[in-house]
Order: structure tokens, then sequence, then C-alpha cells
């Protein structure tokens, strides 16, 4: 039962509330849901919307994406536009926000998927000092994700796709988020996440290896689909089963680089 | 890899109403002082129209704008019994028995014309904008206000009607099973069109075609809705929707709504439909009623479609893209 | 567990009125405010039933924790009707196209319509499509609400040129 929504105007003063067990809720599409179907834990919900956490920042080619920011105005980031329109509704994404999805289980939060395959690092804030870590490390109790951070790709590197049950508004089975460089079409990097397939989003390391020094065609990339089953911890749910996402992988690794 | 097109079809005769203990319905009709007709009834409109067409039963029997017309459902607890809105029921069996309550409604109504206009009742017409007149003599005539104002306050008459439609229970003879058990069946075929992906088994409606034969369309629109609203959940059905998506296991059963897949605005097909009206003698205008049928056809006919498509032939649903792999593997002894 | 009170601009004038901690807008409106249009179809935000306008965007009201949202504009069905009763250029269009059955879906759409055409005057098929992808249907199947969005964009295009 919440006996009290606390909505604290700085960082320090919900980073306070937080270490006192508060229940951290950002845009409230997950707590909120918990709220009503009387399955949140915590007695006392921090809301961190005055607390000054939203907003986009580029300078040269370093984003900036404030925790609280909502994936509408994310969305304004052209690169990440299409991604970012297949995260549930509109009416969802006016409230969800970047820090929120972080923690959500797969086969949602597929923002972290490109998080991860961005490189992006994420700062936590908390009692002790600031300090910054990758897409998927826990935190201690009392920190609190102030932002994300990221290089943008250049043009022509940044590959998304997600493969879902119905065309809009529905989770992942598999999405691929990837950043590969060429050089003479040769593929000289390689960053892949995947979504859908493991309990948290995953990079793709087996099939970042098959094709660092190939073709970026279909051949290197059914190679690397296959090989990227070596990394990933298939589930079934109420969308798909662990052996559909296993199988059907490969093939929307490559539709997601070759379109 | 390839997108496979293939099309299938499916029909179905469907009948109205259900037999149990008999299937009556009743209605009653009564006219305010302002020339206002209330349709009293048990009856339920879900959203599937029935106010609508029961309004406009009643102003076409009585002659009157349909804007004269209120239905009124309020209360089972003190409305004429009705058995229920189900078995595809309603328009046939409410829409026949506010036919008769209008009908004696309407009788009165004359009668209340014929005293003031000092003419005989068998002289009247009504003009369907809300005068009764004398055939004939237009001029001669009354509005349906200043009607029922004299019917009330000058006459000491209610403007009022009664009616029932009840098919009777219907036993099967013994010997040979015969029975007749609904009052009339409507008819209907979808043609549904898919692409079926080969490698990922995801099956997408392009098209569907329907064509029904319901008797009478008393409302063309709602009609038209209730095809397509019914190829939608048929669709639905055949594709998308499960309680028990591992059955018969029960895990991983949908807890919500973006868990119970249903296909969004993105997943709808392109529809013709087509209506044909052969009326049936037992129904209001001719009318058999279109109900639950219509999310029936379009399951198998995508199912035939998929087989059209692909070679696979599913018998359980929903026709997920991981029944079309595997069955796609079993062909090809993958 | 004290109450808070919440002060909101709700369909263009002041509302004021108390909350119990956590409780949702969605439940506000319905609960405390008599504004009934909205619906609590799901309260998990997969509906739409419960869409409403907050600082004209359209948003999961069930999901909206209400003393978070303190000073906001908050737009529903109930207000989107002319003073007098005339019904603007989405309703008359819905209507027009029999674009509701139940009507359940119904209050979601308009308000996802009225923010769509107010950003947006010639939206496309996809756009709309996109725009509703929220609002589940259980009864027309969606064409007739697309249909019933784009007639009504080309009705208030047609009162603007005039």
């Amino acid at each position: 039962m919440i006996t009290a929504v606390r909505i604290p105007g700085s960082l320090a003063s919900a980073a306070e509330y937080a270490a006192a067990g508060g229940w951290i809720m950002a845009g409230g599409t997950v707590v909120m849901a918990q709220v009503n179907n009387g399955s949140v834990d915590a007695s006392e919900l921090i809301s961190l919307r005055a607390a000054g956490l939203s907003g986009i920042r580029v300078a040269d080619d370093m984003v900036h994406i404030g925790a609280t920011t909502t994936f509408r105005e994310v969305a304004e980031l052209e690169f990440l536009a299409d991604a970012v329109r297949t995260i549930a509704s509109p009416s969802i994404r006016n409230l969800a926000t970047v820090g929120g999805n972080l923690f959500v289980p797969q086969p949602y939060g597929d923002f972290a998927v490109c998080l991860l395959a961005l490189d992006a690092t994420v700062h936590i804030a908390g009692s002790g000092e600031n300090r910054a870590a990758k897409v998927g490390e826990p935190l201690a109790r009392g920190e609190i994700v102030t932002g994300v951070s990221f290089a943008r790709p250049a043009a022509g590197t940044w590959f998304y796709r997600k493969a879902m049950r119905r065309k809009l508004n529905s989770a992942a089975i598999v999405a691929v988020a990837a950043v590969v460089h060429t050089e003479g079409g040769v593929v000289s990097s390689a960053r892949i996440a995947l979504g859908g397939v493991a309990p948290r989003p995953v990079r793709a390391v087996s099939a970042e290896r098959v094709l660092v020094g190939r073709w970026l065609d279909a051949a290197a990339l059914d190679e690397a689909g296959a090989a990227a089953r070596a990394d990933i911890e298939p589930f079934d749910d109420a969308y798909a089963s662990a052996w559909y996402r296993t199988r059907v992988l490969p093939v929307h690794l490559r539709r997601a680089v070759l379109r | 890899m390839a997108i496979r097109r293939g099309r299938g079809y499916a029909a179905v005769n469907y009948p109205t109403g259900m037999n149990l203990g008999g299937d009556p319905s009743q209605a009653l009709i009564h006219a305010t002082t302002t020339g206002t007709f209330v349709v009293s009834l048990s009856s339920v409109d879900l959203g599937q129209g029935l106010k609508t067409v029961v309004a406009q039963c009643a102003a076409e029997v009585l002659g009157l704008p349909y804007g004269n017309i209120l239905v009124d459902t309020a209360d089972t607890d003190t409305g004429p019994h009705c058995m229920g809105t189900f078995a595809s029921r309603g328009t046939h069996r409410v829409g026949n028995a506010v036919i008769m309550a209008a009908t004696e409604a309407r009788e009165v109504m004359l009668a209340v014309a014929a005293d003031e206009l000092e003419v005989d009742a068998g002289d009247l017409e009504t003009d369907g904008s809300g005068f009764v007149q004398v055939k004939g003599a237009e001029q001669k005539r009354i509005h349906i206000t200043d009607l029922a104002l004299a019917a009330h306050f000058k006459q000491g008459r209610t403007i009022s009607g009664r009616g029932i439609f009840l098919k009777e229970k219907n036993d099967p003879v013994p010997e040979t099973g015969e029975m007749d058990p609904d009052s009339c069946q409507a008819h209907a075929c979808t043609v549904a069109v898919v692409d079926v992906d080969d490698e990922t088994g995801v099956v997408e409606v392009v098209t569907m075609y329907n064509a029904y034969e319901i008797g009478r369309a008393l409302n063309p629109a709602t009609v038209a809705q209730q095809v397509e609203g019914g190829a939608w959940m048929g669709m639905s059905h055949a594709l998308f929707e499960a309680t028990e998506p591992y059955y018969p296991a029960r895990s991983h059963g949908p807890a919500d709504f973006s868990e119970y897949l249903m296909p969004t605005a993105a997943d709808i097909p392109e529809q013709h439909s087509a209506i044909l009206e052969r009326p049936a003698e037992s129904g209001p205008f001719g009318a058999k009623g279109i109900g639950e049928m219509t999310a029936n056809a379009p399951i198998p006919a995508i199912a035939n479609a998929i087989y059209d498509a692909c070679g696979v032939r599913l018998t359980a649903m929903p026709f997920t893209p991981e029944r079309v792999l595997r069955g796609l593997d079993a062909l090809t002894g993958g | 567990m004290a109450s808070t009170v919440v002060s909101l601009r709700l369909n263009g004038r002041p509302a004021e009125f108390l909350a119990r901690p956590g409780t949702s807008l969605l439940s506000s409106l319905r609960d405390s405010l008599g504004l009934m249009a909205a619906k609590r179809g799901c309260a998990q935000g997969g509906c739409g039933t419960c869409t409403v306008l907050l600082d004209g965007r359209p948003v999961m009201s069930c999901l909206v924790a209400v003393e978070t949202i303190e000073g906001a504009s908050v737009r529903t069905l109930e207000g989107v009707a002319a003073d007098d009763g005339r019904l603007d250029a989405v309703q008359s269009a819905f209507l027009d196209g029999f674009a509701t059955q139940c009507g359940f879906c119904t209050a979601g759409m308009i308000m996802v319509a009225e923010s769509l055409l107010a950003g947006n005057p010639d939206p496309s098929r996809d756009e709309v499509v996109e725009a509703i992808s929220g609002n589940v249907c259980r009864c027309t199947g969606y064409a007739s609400i697309i249909a019933a969005i784009l007639d009504a964009a080309r009705r208030k295009r047609e009162v603007d040129v005039v």
C-alpha cells in the first residue's frame, strides 16, 4: 500500500529518499502498472519528475540523454527515431523514460539494447560518489541513474530491427541493434546487441567475431547469425518460444543489416 | 527465402435464435403526450446496434421519423421480458416483437386521428415526416404532436401497443431426427489472401472478401461494421489470440493486453464486403440477423489460404509463425 | 497516509480534489471528479481506453500518479464538444462514419485524434495508424476509425480554409 509519493526537487533529495528504501519512479509506465495491480513492495514512491534529470545535449558527436527524458523527446534524435517508434505506443512513449527502460526485463527494454550496441555510458549518482557504468551493470541500493551518453554513430553504421508478433506496439521476438563499420565493404568493427533472446540485452560477440574482416553480405551475416546462437539464453513467453527465437535470430540479424 | 501468397475460402451457414425451452421476446410501445414513441425492452444493446434497428422497425411501421422513436432498454426488473442478446437472435426476435407492438400502436394512432379529422381511419395514411393525412387530400392532416396531445387530453386514449415473438420449442421427430430449431439461416463466404514469409513463418492477411446473405440489411452501415469487425476478430483468433500459448501446458498464459495478442490498426487487411438479401419469411422486414457469424468463416479461410501459399495444413489455432515454420520443416524433411 | 490536494487545469477550468497516495489520474477523473468518459480497461497501459491529453499530449491516465502532475493541463472527452453541446469535427466524423459500436474505446480514440490533428492537420493513413496503435478496439476492426479520423482532418481543413 502506497503511503506517500515524494516529488524531490533535486537529485540529492531523490538519492536520500532512495537510500531510505523508497521506490524510484520515472515515467510511471512500469511502476504505476505495478501499483495498480498491487505488486509494489515499497510503501513510498519517489517521482523523479522534478529532479532535473531530463533533456538531451549534443556536443560534437557526443549525445547525453537525461534519465527522465521521455521517448517522445528521444525520437527527435533522427538516427534513433525508427528504433524508438517500435517501443510500445505513442501514449506510452509520452511518459516512458530512458532511465526506466534500462531496468525492465527482456523482451521489453528495447532502448537498453540500443544503448548496449552504442557502448553507452550509464551515469549513476548515489549517497557516495557519482560513477559511470555500462549497460546491464546492477545498481547498489540508493543509487539513481542520472543519464546515459554515447557517441553518435557515423552515417550508415547504425542498424536496428525489432521483430514483433504484430507491426506496432509489441515486445521483441528478436531485436537487433548494431554499429558496424566497413572499409571498402569489409567489416572493420562490429558491435551487435540483441534483445528478446536473453533475460537482459546481450552482446552477440560470436557474431561480431565472424563478421570482422568479411564482406558485409548475406553469407557472412547468415554465418554470424548462426554463431550468435552461442551468445543467447532464450526463453519461452506469451509472444514466442525459445525454439522460435533461436530459429529466426539469424534471419533478423541479416535483415537488420541488409534491410 | 520468399514471401508466398495464397488464397483460401470458407463458407458458413448460421442459424438465428435458439431452441431450449422456446425463444420469446416482448416489446411495449407507448406515445408520450408530445408524440415521442417509447419502445420499452429488456433487451441489451452492447454496441451491436439493436436499439438502432429496433427504432427503425418502429418508425417504419408507425410511419413516423426515426427521431420520434425513443428506445428504452433500462431495466430487466421492470421491462417486458426478453430472453437476452445472444444466439444472433436480437434483430429477429425483438424486431418482430416491436413490429407487432408498433402495428397495434399505429391502429390506435390512426383511430385517434380519424376522430380528430372526422374521417374514416381507413382513409388515412402517414407521410413519414410526422403527419397523418387523408389519402388524396393531404391538406387535411394532423401532426403527431397535436394527435398525441388530443389523445391524452381530449379523447382520453393511450396510443400504445404490445408485442411478442415466440419461436416455440421444437423437439426432434424420434424416428427421423427431423427438427426445426431455428427460424432461418444466414449464409456467408470469406475469401482470404495471405502472404507467408517462409523464413519466419509470419502470416499476413492481405485482403479479405466477404459475402453475406442476411435476409435484409435493416441498417446497411451497421451491417458493414459487423462484417468488418467480425472479420478482424476472426483473423485475431486465427493468427494471434491464445490463453494457453503452450497448450496443454498452462504456462505463459498472457496476463495483460500486451501479452494477449490482438492485431493493431497496423495489422488489418483490406476488406471488401458484399451484402445479399433474400428476405426470410419469419424475419422483421425479412431480416435474419447478423451477429456472431462474422468471426467464423475468416478463420478456415485463412487456414486454407496458408495451405495454398505454402502447403502447410494447420488445424490448431492460433496459426503462429512457429507452427508455420514447423509445418514447413515437416514438408521439406528439415 | 494523508491525501494530497491536487490542482489541475481540467478541460479549461481549474479543478481541485483530494488524492490518496499513489492514485492514478484515471481514478481521480472517474472516482473523484465524475468524469466517466475515460475508461478503466486494464490499468496496465495496454488498452488505451483511459487515454486523455496531458499538456496536450495523449497519455495512459491509468499510469500517471496524479500527485506528480500538480498544475498540469488535462483534457478529457467531456471537454471536446463546445459549451453549447455542438460536436466537433472529430466527434461528428465518428458519428457519421459509424466508427463506434460498444463505445468502450471511443473516448481514447477521439482524444488521440484530437491531439494528432492539432499538431498535424493532414496526416497520412500510416500516421493515423501509428497514433492509435496503443488503443485496442474489439468491435470495429479499426478501418472505420481510421477513415473517421482522416475525414475529421479533411473537415477541419475545410473549415480553416473558409
